[in-house]
């Protein structure tokens, strides 16, 4: 390869601050491919931004796991609950039950 | 009768809220054809009452639907009581507000059922039901606000500038030896409703961008404007954490020269 030509196989190079601008859409795979490719090659070749990527991700997948499970005795209880509340509304409404929306 | 009278509405938004023949209705327009109805009493005061008065407010509320209505109801919704249920725990951080609003989405849901169109999907709507009655509940509540959102670009780059500056103070180092997970809940619970909701369907909850939107009834841009937002303000909150507990312990030793970096300089 000729000094001075750019590797047509790699794409253009770009910034901190243009890689960093697309943090949270490369963390969510919403980028184009070759803007996609860009961040990839920047963050290859920078030492400082890829912290910054990895504690977002990090943050992400902790969000992820945040999510509380409901047990299968909270969801019938729950289903319980709301069951009676709904045969209460009902029975309530009955006498409407033939007026016109 | 009258013409309904809109009493609010989000810009851009395709929701709306009125009155009409003494009813409160609330309509969310998806894709074109009216999607969702809610309809309540015509004692706006009393069906904007608090999440945590819901349970007397509504089964006092007559609900103009029979056993056999409300059978085909439970046959289609009560699969996904759990998902509602999880959806509004992620929203309230509180399992006994979040009781109450499942109680609330179902009864709500009920009174809009037969506005329910058949092949849509069930947990969608239910989600969408969830998250209104939580906004009108929040609605009330003091920490409510709305913030205009900006560029999402600036807040992908004010969160890497917020992490460099707590790389500096060493606090991102001790953020990163937390408990992440608790840490977490706290930081959620104090985010603003509408990046708060934001931030549950897409992180917590795994849903598309596109999946959100149809539960907010927003534009998809609108969804990652409120994310990315949400996002770097609940990276903020975990670093006010790390510093309201003590943790800013790191020596200037620890902080390496590379921490000289900010994002927004011209590198490549």
């Amino acid at each position: 390869m000729q000094s001075g030509t750019s590797d047509p196989t790699l794409p253009p190079a770009i910034d901190c601050e243009t890689a960093v601008r697309r943090l949270w859409d490369y963390l969510d795979g919403r980028l184009p491919a070759m803007s996609h490719r860009e961040v990839e090659a920047h963050l290859a070749s920078c030492e400082l931004c890829p912290p910054h990527f990895a504690f977002a991700a990090d943050m992400r997948k902790a969000l992820a796991a945040s999510s509380e499970s409901i047990s299968s005795e909270e969801e019938a209880r729950l289903r319980l609950r709301v069951r009676g509340a709904l045969e209460r509304v009902t029975a309530n409404g009955a006498d409407d039950a033939s007026q016109p929306r | 009768m009258a013409a309904p009278r809109a009493i609010g509405s989000d810009r851009g938004a395709p929701w709306n809220f009125g009155c009409r023949g003494g009813l409160l209705y609330g309509a969310i327009n998806h894709h074109g054809p009216l999607h969702l109805i809610f309809l309540a009493t015509s004692d706006a005061s009393q069906s904007m009452r608090s999440v945590d008065q819901s349970s007397t407010r509504l089964d006092s509320t007559p609900v103009r639907a029979g056993a056999e209505t409300r059978e085909d109801f439970e046959r289609l919704t009560m699969p996904f009581i759990g998902d509602v249920a999880r959806f509004a725990r992620s929203l309230t951080r509180d399992d006994a507000r979040a009781d109450d609003l499942v109680q609330e989405t179902y009864l709500r849901a009920l009174q809009g059922w037969h506005t329910f169109r058949e092949g849509s999907d069930p947990r969608r709507w239910l989600f969408a039901v969830c998250h209104h009655a939580f906004l009108r509940a929040m609605e009330r509540d003091s920490r409510f606000e709305f913030t205009p959102y900006d560029d999402p670009e600036l807040d992908s780059m004010a969160t890497a500038t917020a992490h460099w500056k707590a790389q500096e103070s060493g606090v991102a180092r001790i953020v990163e030896q937390m408990d992440l997970g608790r840490a977490i809940n706290a930081a959620l619970a104090k985010l603003p409703v509408h990046y708060r909701i934001a931030v549950v369907l897409v992180d917590v909850e795994g849903q598309t961008y596109e999946e959100a939107a149809l539960v907010l009834g927003v534009a998809v841009g609108t969804v990652r404007s409120r994310l990315f937002r949400g996002r770097r303000m609940l990276q903020d909150e975990l670093f006010a954490h790390a510093r309201d507990a003590g943790f800013d312990t790191a020596s200037p030793s620890s902080r390496s020269s590379k921490n000289s970096h900010s994002p927004g300089s011209r590198e490549t």
